[in-house]
Parts: structure tokens; C-alpha cells; sequence
């Protein structure tokens, strides 16, 4: 039972950063809600796999190709499509991004198929080891996936707080229009930050792989699991992200366990709802 | 005063915002080294103006023409990065963000981070109350406190042109002293200052040159001395 | 916006002519299945099917701009409930589909909460949680097979299925086009465009929204009813797809947001990609969808009906 709360606790980082890429997007790019986040994870997977088996490279230094790549197109993604309907409410930009999700994902399943690929086979060494510690046994991997998605979120925390260009992003997503008086093109703000945003879905994508299996398909999974994290520990807040990833691994290890995966989704989504109803903001909605 | 030093010129703009015709047939000259008063009721243009030279708004008609190159349909973080910099009506700040790293937001553009921390130390000189308040956050400051953020995140920018909209609205008549003294200090900065202001008499004692507009359109432009002296002028216009 | 409002007024022509194309539209519907072979009745019912979903979904999310992404999670539970009533229950097959409708109508009433207080995004984004949690509890219920599904029985030809659809297709193009000229289209436009501007005007919101979100969720109950008794089979990955809410979309925003013609051409347009790609590639098909998506949404916001108002309202203004 330990092995499962302290799995959960250590997978739920990797969501927290998931959720985290969707938080940014969600407060820096006025509201809008990344309907395609779930298929930026599934691309980080691809990407990492195709970086893998071409390259030879380790998963974990796959992250120096497929990150950069994933930005760019993250970028590019916002610029030329999502700019364009910055104007509509948060709601009327979500079948835009629909789209781009679809076209994503279905490239993917053009591209490599469907069936079901993991990362663990390309990292002997690390995945699909168990090691002990304190007398409990655990996948290795999920060690390091903790201790990833920490180093990721203190990464971004200096990054937001002490960089230029973080602060940009957060003035932008406090008045998009006055940053524009002190020489920040908002536009470009709002590219940089997806690009942030897929780039995050994407090193989680890269833990995800190299924990699971996964699919083209999977894509809504991992948007429902980014969007139960900030809701629940809030939106807005890397802090809230790291509480509601580590809620929402444990709900799901513990309840995969005791009733089965069916019923561990459920209880997330539900869960999920009922917070989305009394208090939107999550636990700790709102700072960062 | 000659046309050489005339650093900010506008030529017979007509500016429409959110479908109405605000501003119609808008001239007016801004010369180097001089503080300008736009002065008028409310309703009469004078934010909207200051909208368009910054580039948040484009003129239908007309040209805007700074030091010389046009900047009517440049992107209003072009016109920031060539010196035009305004203290927005209502403030503006990031209040989420702490008061140094408001300044900080004040030189993002990198041409102007060079002397960053010089910059700094000389707007803590010019507004000691700030450094005192550096990492509060801004949204805590007092209604003057911020106001003073407000310019000082402005002047971080290396103004050539500084455009101060309404800083004294709102704030108690003590403060507003203090609001007018700085702006004064400015002056003696030599930046260049177009100011809006309420209060019209401060304003016209403050500025070189005054333009008065009314209804969206110039009315009167003159020197700010001479319009003072006018009694029938001053009763005409204002009231007083 | 006023070009977009109804489509068939601004087509020029009198209300005589339409009156008698709509009969006898109507009456050639009706005839068709003595001409035709299983495989083209197949095709029109689930032209039918999908024009009903379509047209439904234009009414909530088109014309009431309740963007909503769960739509799929009633066309999934209505598919169960004739599952259950028609195979599980040896009920009749109209039977079994009304029980869908009503029980879909329930599940609206019982998720109004997520129209009372939440707006645009989180409307959204609730009923697509909603909806998995839907599909969540299917998967996880053995009396109905579970994450594996369950066969339908229901006696049926396709010839049977063609009529039910068009009386359905009908149905819900009427309603939608009573909906949206009486005086709840206004009420729905005004919401659409601002609805706190529109409650202020003292536009019953929450009233307005629940009619639109009731009707579409018997209707795309009664959809999914109908396209699982069709497939023979039922399961929750298939039943609660994304796709239906995707179809829907892809059906309005093609054929033209806010128009009755619309979700009709977008319905056609939806079931002929069906049966070109989905069954051979189905990537192909989704990847066509969200290129479809993304040029609609960036380069004919309107939509097919849209430019088509457009093109006749030019014409009628340069005059004889």
C-alpha cells in the first residue's frame, strides 16, 4: 500500500508539470483553455521514441531535441492559428485548438501507427528497475520522474520570477495591453508561452513514456488528467500544480488499486467536477 | 524654437474608436525640451489622443510624425521602443508584480536595459519612497505610492517623449503637490512632457505651451503664460 | 450577424414555392426506399442521423453559444438506454428509444447546474468532464458488458431505421427552425452575443439556455439510439467518442454556424467523409476533420450557408 500512495505521489509530479504547461497557457494567453495540451504530451512521446530509435539517444537526453522542436512548433502554432482568434471570447478559440489537436494527433497515428509504443525498453539502466528505499520497493523511474518534474517546476519558478522574459509573460497575463506600452509585443508573448506550455506537455510526454505505454489516442487522457491538476490545486499557481498533480496521482494510484482503473477515472472526473462547480480556482488559485 | 527640434508632430489626424468619430482634424507640434499641457473637459478626446500617438489607436486620416519618421501605423510597442512612452490614465500597473519588477517591465525593450541598474538607483534618488517599498508588491501601494510607480516604471524607459495622462486623478490635494513637484523635477531632467491633466490652472502653470481641445477637435493653442494672463480667455474657456 | 440569422428567408423565394419544395422534398423522402438498395438506405439514414445531431447541436452551440464539448455524452447514453430497454429488457424498439429520449432529457435536468453558474469556458469544459464521467461508468458496469460493450438486439430492417431517422431528421430541423423565429431565437441571439447584458434586459438566461440544452440532449439521444441499434453493437469507447461532439462541430461550422440549411450541407459533408475514409483510414478521416475545423474556423468563419447568404444578399442588393 505504501508502494502505491508513494508510486502516486511520485507520478503526480508529472502531472503537476502536465498541468502546469496547461496553467500557463490558460493565464498567459488570456484565458484560453488548450484543448490540443493532451496531444502535445502524446507528441513529447513520439518525438522522444523517434529521437530514441534514430538517434540512439537516451530518453532522458532526448528531451535536448524534442524539446526545442516542440517549442518552436508551440510557437509557431499560436503565431500563425491561435493569434488569429485572440479576439473571440475563451470559448470560440477552443474548436481552433480542437483542430490543431486533431491534426496533431491523427498525424501521429498516420505516421507511427496504432498501436501502443513505450519509452522503458530504450532505458535499461533506469526504467523497468525496481530500487528499495527505506525497505519499500519502487520502479525506479518514478523517482526520477519526481525529481524531474521538481527540478522542471523550480526551473520555471526562476524562470517566471528572474528572467525578462518571464516577467513579460506575467505582465502580459495581468494587461496584455499596457505591456504594449512598455515595448512587449503580446503577440509574441502569447507565442512564447505556448511554446512554454507545449513544452512542458511535452517533457511530461517524455516522463510519461518512459513510466507507461502509450498511444496516439491518448491524447484526451492526458488533457483530462492536466485539467483535473489545475483544478484542483488551482489555477495559475505552480505550487497549485504540484499539489493537484500529486492529488491526482494518488486519487488514481489509490484507486486503480483497490477498484480498478475504470473507477479511478471516474472518481477524477468526478471529483474534478464537483470542484469545477463550488470553487474554480482550485486550492491555490491564482498566484504564482 | 525652430521646426528642427520639433520632436513629436501631428498633422491633421481624424481618429475613430469603437465606431464614433472621436478626434477630428488634430494638429499640434511638440517641441524638444518643452512640457505641453493638453488641457480640456471631459469627453473631449484628450486620452484618446494620447491612445493614438501611442499606437494603441490608428488614425483614420492624417500623419503622426516622431523626430521626423512616421509612426501612425506602427505597432505600439515599435512607437514605446522609439521613446514614446506614456504614464497610462488609471495607472496601469502590474499589481501582481512587485514594485522593482514593475520598474524592471519599464526597460524590457533590450536597447534599453543597458544601464539597468544605474537607471534604477537614479529612479530610487527621484522616488526614495519606492526603494523603501521595492518588493511589495504593487497592488498594496497607496493611491499616491502608485502613482509615483507609475512614472518612475515610465521613466525606467528612457522617455524622449513622455506623455502623463490624468496622474493626479483621484489622489488627495497633499499628494497631488507631490505628483506636480515631481513632475517638475522631470522637466529639469529636460525629457520632453506632454501632460493631461484636471486641474487646468496647475497644468497651464506647469507647461510651456498649452493646446485646449473640445468636442474632439483643437479650440485654442497658444502659450501656456499668455493664456493664463487672459482673464477674458480664462473665463471663457473655463470658468475661472 | 444579421446575414447569419435565418437562411430561409433571405433565399429568394416566395413563401408558396418553399411551402411546396418542403412537401414534396418530403414526399420524394418517403418514396425513395422503393427505388433504392440497402446500401444507398444505409447512406440516407445516416444522412438522417447525423442531420438530427448536427442540426440539434447548431441550436446549442451555434445559435446559443454554449459551446458544448460533452455533447457526446448524451448521444452515448441514449445509445445504452435503447440498449438496455431494447435487448436487456425485450422492450419495443420505439419504445425503447423514447424511454432514451426522456431518460436524456432527465440527465439535462439533472446537469443544469452546469448552466446556472458556469459560463462559456467552464460550461464547456464541465460537460466534457461530464461526459467522461459518463463514460467512465459505463466502462466500469457489467450488467452492460463493460469496457468490452454489449450486442443490440432490436428487429429492425434498414428500411425501418430509414423512416424513424427522417421523421427525426424532420423533427428537429422543425423544431430548430420554430426555436429560433419565435421569440426564444431573439431571446437565444441576445444570450449568444453578451448574456449578462442580456439578463440585465430581463432575458430569462438560465430559462432560454435549459430549453436549448433539454431539446438537443433528447434529440442526441435519440440519434445515438438510432446509429447503435444500426451498428448492432454498443460499447463505451464507442458510444461516449469524442467524435460525436467532433461530427457535430465539424457538421455546423462547415455547412454555417447560426443557419437552419446549415448542419444539414455539414451533415452530408460529415457522413460522406464517413464512408470514404473512416472505415479504410481512419487517421486520414480525423486528420480531413481538423484540417476542415481549422479552415473553417480562420479562413469562412460562416460557413457554406454563410457565404451563400452573402452571395444572395449582394445580388439582391444590386438590384433587377
Amino acid at each position: 500500500m505504501i508502494e502505491v500512495i508513494l508510486m502516486g505521489i511520485f507520478v503526480g509530479g508529472v502531472y503537476g508539470i502536465v498541468g502546469l504547461g496547461l496553467s500557463l497557457i490558460f493565464t498567459g494567453i488570456r484565458y484560453t483553455m488548450n484543448v490540443s495540451h493532451g496531444q502535445m504530451v502524446v507528441l513529447g512521446c513520439y518525438l522522444s521514441f523517434s529521437t530514441v530509435t534514430l538517434l540512439r539517444l537516451d530518453p532522458l537526453l532526448s528531451a535536448l531535441v524534442v524539446l526545442p522542436v516542440v517549442f518552436c512548433i508551440g510557437l509557431a502554432l499560436q503565431y500563425s492559428l491561435i493569434n488569429r482568434v485572440m479576439l473571440r471570447e475563451p470559448a470560440g478559440r477552443i474548436p481552433l485548438i480542437l483542430g490543431i489537436g486533431l491534426i496533431v494527433e491523427n498525424f501521429l497515428l498516420i505516421l507511427y501507427g496504432p498501436d501502443a509504443k513505450s519509452l522503458t525498453p530504450y532505458a535499461p539502466s533506469y526504467a523497468g528497475r525496481s530500487i528499495t528505499l527505506f525497505g519499500i520497493s519502487l520502479p525506479f523511474i518514478y523517482l526520477i520522474d519526481f525529481i524531474a518534474a521538481m527540478a522542471a517546476m523550480i526551473f520555471v519558478y526562476i524562470f517566471l520570477k528572474y528572467t525578462f522574459i518571464g516577467r513579460a509573460i506575467r505582465a502580459t497575463s495581468e494587461d496584455p495591453i499596457t505591456v504594449n506600452l512598455f515595448g512587449v509585443n503580446d503577440k509574441r508573448m502569447y507565442a512564447i508561452t505556448f511554446g512554454i506550455g507545449a513544452v512542458l506537455a511535452a517533457l511530461g510526454g517524455i516522463f510519461v513514456g518512459l513510466t507507461y505505454a502509450f498511444e496516439p489516442s491518448y491524447g484526451h487522457i492526458y488533457l483530462g488528467m492536466a485539467f483535473s491538476v489545475i483544478i484542483l490545486g488551482g489555477i495559475g499557481s505552480i505550487r497549485g500544480a504540484l499539489v493537484g498533480g500529486v492529488i491526482v496521482g494518488l486519487v488514481q494510484a489509490l484507486a486503480s488499486y483497490y477498484i480498478g482503473i475504470a473507477y479511478a477515472f471516474l472518481i477524477q472526473n468526478l471529483i474534478t467536477l464537483i470542484v469545477l462547480y463550488l470553487k474554480p480556482e482550485g486550492i491555490f488559485g491564482y498566484e504564482v | 524654437m525652430n521646426s528642427e527640434d520639433v520632436l513629436l508632430e501631428i498633422n491633421n489626424i481624424d481618429v475613430s474608436y469603437e465606431y464614433i468619430d472621436v478626434l477630428r482634424d488634430i494638429s499640434m507640434k511638440i517641441h524638444e525640451r518643452t512640457t505641453v499641457a493638453l488641457v480640456g473637459p471631459n469627453g473631449a478626446g484628450k486620452s484618446t489622443l494620447i491612445k493614438t500617438i501611442s499606437g494603441l489607436i490608428h488614425p483614420k486620416k492624417g500623419t503622426i510624425k516622431f523626430k521626423g519618421e512616421r509612426i501612425d501605423h506602427l505597432p505600439p510597442w515599435r512607437i514605446a521602443d522609439l521613446g514614446v512612452i506614456q504614464v497610462p490614465e488609471g495607472r496601469k500597473l502590474f499589481t501582481r508584480m512587485t514594485v522593482k519588477e514593475n520598474l524592471l517591465m519599464g526597460c524590457y525593450p533590450k536597447t534599453k536595459r543597458k544601464n539597468m541598474t544605474q537607471k534604477l538607483k537614479e529612479i530610487y534618488e527621484l522616488f526614495p519612497v519606492l526603494a523603501e517599498r521595492e518588493n511589495q508588491k504593487a497592488g498594496t501601494l497607496s493611491g499616491g505610492e502608485q502613482q509615483m510607480l507609475a512614472i518612475a516604471r515610465s521613466l525606467m524607459a528612457d522617455p524622449k517623449l513622455l506623455m502623463l495622462d490624468e496622474v493626479t486623478l483621484g489622489l488627495a490635494p497633499k499628494v497631488r503637490e507631490d505628483i506636480y513637484k515631481k513632475v517638475d523635477e522631470i522637466k529639469q531632467l529636460g525629457i520632453t512632457i506632454l501632460l493631461v491633466d484636471e486641474n487646468i490652472k496647475r497644468s497651464l502653470e506647469i507647461s510651456d505651451y498649452a493646446y485646449i481641445m473640445g468636442s474632439g477637435r483643437i479650440t485654442l493653442e497658444g502659450r501656456s503664460k499668455e493664456i493664463l494672463k487672459s482673464k477674458e480667455l480664462m473665463k471663457a474657456y473655463f470658468g475661472v | 450577424m444579421k446575414k447569419n440569422t435565418v437562411s430561409f428567408e433571405n433565399i429568394k423565394l416566395s413563401k408558396d414555392i418553399r411551402f411546396y419544395l418542403i412537401i414534396g422534398g418530403i414526399i420524394v423522402a418517403l418514396l425513395v426506399p422503393l427505388g433504392l438498395g440497402p446500401d444507398w438506405i444505409t447512406l440516407f439514414f445516416l444522412f438522417f442521423t447525423y442531420t438530427a445531431m448536427a442540426e440539434v447541436y447548431n441550436l446549442l452551440s451555434g445559435y446559443s453559444g454554449m459551446l458544448a464539448l460533452g455533447f457526446h455524452g448524451f448521444v452515448g447514453f441514449g445509445g445504452y438506454i435503447t440498449a438496455i430497454a431494447c435487448t436487456l429488457w425485450g422492450l419495443h424498439l420505439l419504445v425503447s428509444m423514447f424511454i432514451s429520449g426522456t431518460m436524456c432529457v432527465l440527465l439535462a435536468l439533472a446537469t443544469s447546474f452546469l448552466i446556472i453558474k458556469m459560463r462559456g469556458l467552464y460550461f464547456a469544459m464541465g460537460t466534457l468532464v461530464s461526459a467522461s464521467v459518463l463514460f467512465y461508468w459505463f466502462q466500469g458496469w457489467s450488467y452492460v458488458g463493460g469496457g468490452y460493450g454489449m450486442p443490440i438486439v432490436a428487429h429492425v430492417t434498414v428500411y425501418d431505421l430509414y423512416y424513424i431517422s427522417l421523421v427525426i431528421a424532420i423533427a428537429s430541423i422543425f423544431v430548430a427552425y420554430i426555436i429560433v423565429q419565435s421569440r426564444v431565437g431573439l431571446r437565444l441571439k441576445a444570450i449568444a452575443d453578451d448574456d449578462i447584458a442580456a439578463e440585465s434586459y430581463g432575458v430569462d438566461v438560465f430559462k432560454t439556455k435549459l430549453l436549448c440544452w433539454v431539446i438537443s440532449s433528447f434529440f442526441a439521444g435519440i440519434s445515438g439510439s438510432l446509429y447503435f441499434i444500426y451498428s448492432g453493437f454498443i460499447s463505451p469507447a464507442a458510444a461516449f467518442a469524442f467524435y460525436w461532439t467532433l461530427s457535430s462541430i465539424t457538421a455546423t461550422v462547415f455547412g454555417g454556424v447560426r443557419t437552419i440549411l446549415g448542419p444539414i450541407i455539414g451533415a452530408f459533408f460529415v457522413v460522406w467523409l464517413r464512408q470514404t475514409f473512416l472505415v479504410e483510414f481512419p487517421g486520414l478521416a480525423m486528420l480531413v476533420y481538423g484540417v476542415i475545423i481549422v479552415a473553417m474556423v480562420l479562413v469562412f468563419p460562416r460557413g457554406i450557408m454563410g457565404y451563400v447568404h452573402a452571395f444572395l444578399t449582394r445580388r439582391k442588393m444590386r438590384g433587377p
